[in-house]
């Protein structure tokens, strides 16, 4: 369902340093992926030229969704198509509530794909049982979008806005992070209800933890803006144990801090 | 030509003609009106070198001929939409004049005092004199208003029902002039609410309307004022405030539309612990001109002053915000704050934000602010990942940028009223009516 080919990118403002150097990825319906990396290599550039954010330029490359030229379409367009993106530091909206929030988006997406909206009941109702499910208090329902959340809050909204929206790819950038143990099972729990035959997931975390309760079909080293290596879920526990040493070193980047056991 | 022929734009002569036809039939001392208008005519119109009007330009109203007030047929139905619902008494006033058929103060509560101005200026001379009279438009209110409300609430009560004062022009002459004189006056301990509703059915009018609130030692007077106006309209107003001990004045203003709308206020906090609070929001669009201009005087100790105005600047709109904070030496342990944020949508947009305070007492907090920004693109950038499109989601963040004076609105109905006018005005805005 998404095919990325040779992806180049850099930041619009900055045509010195590339970001996405020669990414290739391909996830097909039903499967999770999980994409592993050290800090500053290119995993959040990735999902947000995904997802259509302005201030990238590709200069190389390609990606389609379901036939689609993905790059070619607007955020709105993509999250229509399907696209979601659970962001690692999800944006504050004061004067926005939550709830009426999700509900312009849900319907909004339902109207660009010409099915009916949801009525303002029904979709109270389905926000509650969601909610419920998710851990989000109904106060955080009603107060502004994400204004004022604790970082776990703010990571269980991006679910809570997954579970709503019903996606066909779930990108999730290190909703993890900073995550207690309790609400890491309660997003994995919301991510592994949204697993489907015809639905892809792209999970990208620094934690083999979270593979444990979303047990990835395919897991990606993602260095100085390629894929490096790829393996079935074994590899996140070779990485945990080892470190990124010899995946760094097989991309030609020096390790900042040699890995013990390289 | 000399330095106060640059300082003064001549009337035309339609003022004087327009006075002179009119002038047997106006309440009140004849000998006063005249005086009125002779000052008037004195003044002059200011000009852009006045400090206070550096960026509104007076030169197309001192040209009109101005015209007089016509009578109008207005239904409720007219009014649909814009009529404070539950406990409410109302004035209303069409092309100046009272419409007796559309208000409704019967069963006024004990305490309270609503008449008409044409009722009282017969027998309070002064009535008409009360405010600064240095004021070239408040000289010319007082030469020809003969629409408005008096209002008085005793001492100690405080008052249920909620009045509304609409003033609607409507007719298809631009040039129409109608002046508005109200005055509400609140003795010690009283409590009023009240809105000003000001709608402009027609083409346009010129409307000139002075305001005096009194609000005495302990007393609470909360205000919602909203103002509608189409591309030809021109709207003037004074508002001047005494605040005694321990009392409170509190005033919110929303304005959607009008060529140009220009709205002073003057409030004094004469009393010790006396409480201020004037918010604004304004959303001028192509040639439409937003000018509010207030100065708060610190004349007590221990009077607290907040400003909060949020202009929305849309493509050819021009918003003017000039607030001065004075402070006199007496006025110890004042706290005085005054925020004007705005949000230009569009490049070619003006706006000419001016804070100032001038203090001469030395225990004071005072903390003046003035922003011009645009919508946050990463905000944008989350709407619409979402599924909402470009412009709904630019609808939905300007909107929430003016709700913050929005939900100051004492009023629910206000609110309403508000929000609509806001969302009308907005691209996408239809969209997001279900809001509201
Ligand atoms: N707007 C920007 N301007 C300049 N450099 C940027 C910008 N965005 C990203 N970068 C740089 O691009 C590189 C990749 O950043 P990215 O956020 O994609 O990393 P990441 O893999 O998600 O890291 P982490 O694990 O820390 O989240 C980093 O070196 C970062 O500093
Ligand atoms: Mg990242």
């Amino acid at each position: 369902m998404l095919k990325i080919t040779n992806l180049h990118a850099r930041i619009e403002d900055e045509p010195e340093g590339e970001i996405l150097k020669g990414l290739d990825l391909q996830v097909n319906p039903g499967e999770v992926h999980a994409i592993m990396g050290p800090n500053g290599s290119g995993k959040s550039t990735l999902a947000y030229i995904l997802s259509g954010r302005d201030g990238y330029e590709v200069t190389e490359g390609s990606v389609s969704f379901e036939g689609d030229d993905l790059l070619e379409m607007e955020p709105e367009e993509r999250a229509a198509a399907g696209v979601f993106l659970a962001f690692q530091y999800p944006i504050e909206i004061p004067g926005v509530a939550n709830m009426y929030f999700l509900r312009t988006a849900l319907n909004a997406i339902k109207k660009t794909r010409g099915e009916p909206e949801v009525d303002a009941a029904t979709f109270m109702k389905m926000l509650r049982q969601h909610a419920e499910v998710v851990g989000v208090r109904s106060d955080l329902l009603k107060r502004d979008v994400n204004a004022g959340f604790s970082g776990g809050e703010k990571k269980r909204n991006e679910i809570l806005q997954m579970a709503i929206l019903q996606p066909k790819l779930a990108i999730l950038d290190e909703t993890d992070s900073g995550l207690d143990i309790d609400a890491l099972r309660t997003v994995a729990d919301g991510v592994n209800q949204l697993r489907s035959p015809d639905r892809g997931i792209v999970v990208i975390t620094h934690y083999q933890r979270l593979l444990d309760y979303i047990v990835p079909d395919h897991v990606h080293v993602l260095v100085g803006g390629k894929i490096v290596r790829s393996g079935d879920k074994s590899l996140a526990l070779e990485l945990e144990e080892k470190g990124y040493g010899e995946a760094l070193a097989a991309a030609g980047v020096a390790s900042p801090e040699p890995a013990l056991n390289a | 030509m000399t330095t106060t022929a640059i300082r003064r734009l001549e009337p035309a002569s339609g003022y004087a003609l327009l006075f002179d036809r009119l002038k047997g039939g106006l309440a009140g001392s004849g000998a006063a009106r005249a005086s009125s208008f002779k000052r008037f005519a004195e003044l002059g119109f200011p000009t852009t070198r006045t400090e206070a009007w550096k960026y509104t330009n007076l030169k197309p109203l001192a040209e009109v001929a101005p015209s007089a007030p016509v009578p109008a047929e207005v239904s409720l139905a007219d009014l649909d939409g814009y009529l404070l619902t539950g406990d409410v008494r109302r004035l209303v006033f069409v092309n100046g004049h009272l419409a007796p058929d559309l208000s409704d103060i019967a069963r006024l509560p004990s305490g309270l005092r609503v008449k008409t101005l044409l009722e009282c200026v017969e027998a309070e001379a002064s009535l008409l004199a009360d405010v600064d009279a240095d004021r070239a438009l408040t000289a010319l209110n007082a030469a020809f208003a003969q629409g408005g409300a008096v209002i008085e609430v005793e001492a100690g009560v405080t008052i249920d029902p909620v009045i509304q004062l609409i003033f609607v022009d409507a007719g298809d002459d631009a040039a129409m002039l109608t002046n508005v004189r109200n005055r509400v006056s609140l003795a010690a301990g009283a409590r009023l609410r009240m809105a000003e509703t000001h709608l402009v059915l027609g083409t346009g009018s010129i409307t000139n309307v002075v305001n005096h609130f009194n609000v005495a030692d302990e007393a609470e007077l909360l205000s919602d004022k909203v103002q509608i106006g189409t591309k030809a309209s021109r709207a003037f107003g004074q508002s001047v405030i005494q605040v005694g001990k321990n009392a409170k004045f509190g005033q919110t203003t929303i304005g959607v539309g009008g060529a140009l709308v220009r709205n002073e206020s003057l409030a004094k906090l004469e009393g010790p612990h006396g409480d201020l609070d004037l918010n604004g929001t304004y959303v001028p669009e192509g040639g439409e001109q937003v000018d509010t201009v207030i100065r708060v005087e610190h004349l007590a100790p221990n009077c607290e002053s907040n400003q909060f105005y949020k202009g929305v600047l849309l493509s050819g709109g021009h918003g003017v915000f000039a607030g001065k904070i004075f402070v006199d030496q007496v006025a110890q342990k004042t706290n005085a704050y005054q925020q004007n944020d705005n949000l230009m949508l569009s490049r070619d947009a003006e706006i000419d934000t001016k804070p100032e305070l001038e203090i001469y007492a030395d225990d004071v907090k005072c903390s003046h602010g003035a922003t011009v920004g645009e919508l946050d693109e990463t905000g944008l950038f989350y709407l619409r990942s979402r599924g909402i499109d470009r412009q709904t989601a630019e609808a939905i963040l300007t909107f929430a940028f003016a709700g913050e004076v929005v939900e100051r609105l004492h009023h629910e109905d206000s609110q309403h009223q508000a929000r609509r006018a806001l969302l009308g005005r907005l691209r996408g805005g239809d969209k997001l009516m279900e809001l509201v």
